[in-house]
């Protein structure tokens, strides 16, 4: 290529790196006021990408500028524990007599962080009973295997003072306050059929002598999408979908009977309108309100409803809700900024002083790569975690390392006598299947991984399986172009690339 | 006169080191299990928004130094409302403690803290806040470790049938072994110097090690399917070959697992501390990937690559015969 060309090909690109650099990481303001004070900010395509519940920060601009990353935390008390702060608020509230009696009712727990109600909890006495320590265990596990279902990336449950359970959710799950509230919902599964979900009549279960467990009528609920419309599906057995055809077998269209799944006393699905009989091996549901995340929440309770069906009543009451900064600090991913900094510094550094101006063409490479891979994260959606923030360290390093062997084959190559074209060619034809192999192993496991696992395993793997991809195409397609555009302005291409000719022996 | 460490000669040593690491760290895993860093405690100030948040925060630290507590305020955050998400204008501000931390001194920090709140005549007497302790333990969700570590497994044994394909059914075993090797010995470390992890740690730690000994075996690999073609090479038993192909890789794996390690502890010493807790351990699964690749995988591959080199000459003199056996024949 000529010097002209070159030069013409060579400003272009940097110019649209320069500026994609610019749109995707650099914050700038854009609006004042009359005194010159900086009004707005725009910000940059980074903040804007979401961030997990471990990591958070402040977008720019505004007096109140907005917090991405972090979660929601709620806590969930059984029936009869309450919180310390409902305690003293209660007794507040109470006249002096009032609080002898209430106080009696109640029973400190862990140095006052809990109060537990002596009749419901501690069968009379001070001490949580074996039934209520059942119930609650029950409970525990139900709710664990609901929050597992939803598959959040960075959520959180513990239990706290023995009797309580806290579950953060990252602020970026659009189910959070449907999954607090449903999943609290504890007790079996009815399907009742009225005009009203209190009135209704239960369909099934059966009672008393007919008795038979939940799982004889239902045998799962899951979720399903047609287009942008999500519904909940809730599978019958033979004997379920019998009794339900029974019961909507007098539906006319001037009826007002609606068919109703409940949780113990609360209703999360309605049918309403039947106009004809129902007899379907399956229910299927929409709602104008329902979203993926809803109709994965709601499946997931009715399901482990049914799972979990038992003799045990403890209810379970939804508590507080928190918005929570970022786990990991609320400077966390500023700081994680400033690492990756100086370990950008640190590889421009080590390429300008092994490599001398062909660095230049490594760095725009690295350029190309983390603006790619930037904009894929923030256009899928998927969110900077620890593990894809460790996922773009591993694949930089594979492009960093590519790059490097690359230079140092045609470096070997041009020590052997040979042109710097005929080096470069060379080189690159004896590395290319290295690097090749390298990249292809990366992107089986990092596809396989992201195909079978969960949560953080999958986002590592998603960010890695992206970075792999965009790492090969910088390494054998982009840095080699740029190697070629930038070579016609060497005046001496072994001095452009710091390269060395092989010193001869002279046997003289 | 540069004397050359002999690596590839000392199996039996570099089996010996491993197996003790992982024993050890197998034991320690079923007497202890890993330290997870969920077992901790918290002093919680629920607080509405007449109060001022620094005062709060004085009356608290104050009360924790004076109980000889080491304290992090970890937190803090707005209540929201439970229908609509929307602020209630109510506060919380958590500090966090160590899990072995006494009841006892975070009870009589709370109730220091609790009557002077309530001495306090600055503040409006509606004012509301509530101050607790809490014990927490974290738990774990299953299904996404026992998917992680199904994936990570195929993950690996799908990239090794390449490796096979690529390298060699021998240095697809030899990767095999590493990478096993690799994942054990991460998390046998990890056992053994109990440092404070997260749950999801000891899975991810264990795929970091895999993918760390899939990219420094490909080097290897790599750089053995070079100099095997050399005819220099030919002359050589199979352990000199693959020691001298080895040493010539040497500088490209130490390159590459330098990067990693410069990367690690640049984001450990500069990142906050919850970062920290996962980028300095990180470096744990990066030591048994360099490891495996310096000494115990070309230990183990000599071997592996001695005995298919001795069946493909069998396979060829088989050959050579049968054809001598057709041409005298005919």
């Amino acid at each position: 290529m000529g010097k002209i060309k070159s030069a013409i090909c060579l400003t272009l690109i940097t110019i649209l790196i320069a500026v994609l650099c610019v749109v995707c990481f650099v914050p700038f303001p854009v609006g004042w006021d009359e005194e010159g004070k900086t009004l707005s900010f725009y910000n940059p395509i980074i903040n804007w990408t979401n961030k997990s519940s471990d990591l958070g920060g402040y977008q720019f601009g505004g007096s109140d500028p907005a917090y991405v990353g972090g979660s929601y935390t709620v806590v969930f008390y059984p029936e009869g524990v309450i919180s310390r702060k409902e305690y003293e608020d209660n007794t507040a509230d109470r006249t002096e007599s009032d609080n002898k009696d209430y106080e009696k009712q109640y029973v400190q727990y862990k140095g006052g962080a809990i109060y537990l109600n002596k009749d419901t909890v501690c069968d009379g006495g001070n001490e949580p009973s074996a039934k209520f320590k059942e119930a609650f265990a029950d409970r525990l596990a139900i709710l664990k295997e609901r929050f597992e279902r939803i598959h959040q990336q960075g959520m959180k449950l513990e239990v706290r003072d023995d009797y309580t359970v806290t579950v953060s959710l990252p602020a970026t799950s659009s189910s959070t306050a449907v999954a607090f509230l449903y999943f609290s919902y504890m007790g079996d599964v009815t399907v009742r059929y009225g005009s009203d979900s209190s009135s209704a009549t239960i369909v099934f279960p059966k009672t008393g002598s007919n008795a038979k467990p939940i799982t004889s009528y239902i045998k799962g609920a899951g979720t399903r999408s047609s287009g942008n419309t999500e519904y909940v599906s809730i599978a019958f057995t033979e004997e379920g979908q019998r009794l339900v055809a029974s019961a909507t077998s007098a539906a006319t269209s001037e009826s007002t009977g609606s068919l109703y799944v409940m949780v113990g006393e609360e209703q999360v699905v309605a049918l309403e309108g039947i106009e004809s009989e129902l007899n379907q091996p399956e229910l299927i549901v929409s709602s104008t309100s329902y979203t993926a995340d809803s109709a994965a929440v709601i499946a997931a309770v009715i399901d482990t409803a049914v799972k979990y069906s038992s003799d045990i009543e403890l209810k379970i009451n939804q508590g507080e809700i928190y918005r929570m900064p970022a786990s990991f600090g609320d400077n966390a991913l500023t700081f994680a900024y400033i690492a990756f900094g100086v370990c950008f510094a640190a590889m421009v550094a080590y390429f300008l002083i092994r490599y001398r101006r062909l660095g230049f063409s490594h760095i725009l490479t690295y350029l190309v790569y983390l603006i790619a891979l930037t904009l894929t994260v923030w256009a899928i959606p998927l969110e900077w975690s620890v593990g894809t923030i460790a996922a773009l360290a591993v694949s930089s390093i594979l492009l960093c390392v590519s790059d490097a062997i690359s230079y140092e084959y045609a470096r070997k190559e041009f020590a052997t006598g040979k042109t710097m074209e005929s080096s470069v060619k060379t080189g690159y034809k004896k590395c290319f299947l290295s690097i090749l192999d390298a990249h292809v192993v990366l992107l089986i496991v990092a596809l396989l991984t992201y195909l079978i696992a969960l949560t953080e395993l999958q986002a590592f793997a998603l960010v890695l399986l992206f970075g792999t991809a965009i790492s090969a195409l910088c390494s054998l397609a982009v840095n080699r172009f740029l190697w070629y555009i930038t070579m016609p302005f060497a005046k001496s291409p072994a001095q452009f690339c710091h390269f060395k000719r092989e010193e001869v022996e002279d046997d003289d | 006169m540069t004397k050359r460490f002999h690596s590839v000669k000392k199996l039996p040593i570099w089996i010996a080191i491993s197996a003790v690491v992982i024993i050890a760290g197998i034991i320690l895993y079923a007497l202890l299990g890993f330290n997870f860093a969920t077992s901790s405690a918290s002093v919680e100030v629920k607080f509405d928004a007449l109060y001022k948040q620094e005062t709060l925060q004085n009356f608290c630290e104050d009360a924790f130094k004076s109980a000889g507590l080491g304290y992090k305020l970890s937190s803090v955050s707005e209540e929201r409302d439970p229908n609509t998400l929307g602020s209630t204008r109510n506060y919380l501000l958590v500090y966090t403690f160590d899990g072995d931390v006494a009841e006892s001194s975070l009870a009589s920090a709370v109730s220091a803290i609790s009557s002077k709140i309530d001495s306090d005549t600055d503040f409006s007497t509606t004012a509301e806040a509530s101050v607790s302790f809490h014990l927490i333990s974290g738990e774990n969700f299953y299904e996404a470790t026992w998917r992680g570590a199904i994936a990570l497994g195929v993950g690996a044994i799908v990239a090794l049938v390449y490796i096979g394909f690529r390298f060699g059914i021998d240095s697809a075993l030899a990767g095999l072994v590493s990478c096993v090797h690799d994942s054990l010995f991460a998390l046998a470390l990890l056992a053994i110097v109990r440092i404070p992890v997260y749950p999801y740690t000891p899975l991810l730690f264990a795929g970091l090690a895999v993918a760390f000994s899939l990219i420094l075996w490909i080097v290897r690999s790599a750089k053995m399917r070079e100099d095997f073609k050399d005819p220099s090479f030919a002359p050589l038993s199979a352990e000199e070959a693959v020691e001298e192909s080895c040493a010539g890789s040497l500088t490209a794996v130490l390159f590459i697992a330098a990067a990693f390690a410069a990367m690690l502890i640049l984001f450990g010493a500069i990142a906050t501390e919850g970062l920290r807790l996962f980028m300095l351990p990180a470096l744990i699964p990066l030591a048994a990937s360099l490891y495996s690749s310096l000494l115990l995988a070309p230990a183990v591959y000599a071997p592996i690559k001695a005995k298919f080199d001795r069946i493909k000459t069998k396979q060829k003199r088989y050959v050579g015969k049968k054809k001598a056996d057709s041409a005298q024949a005919e």
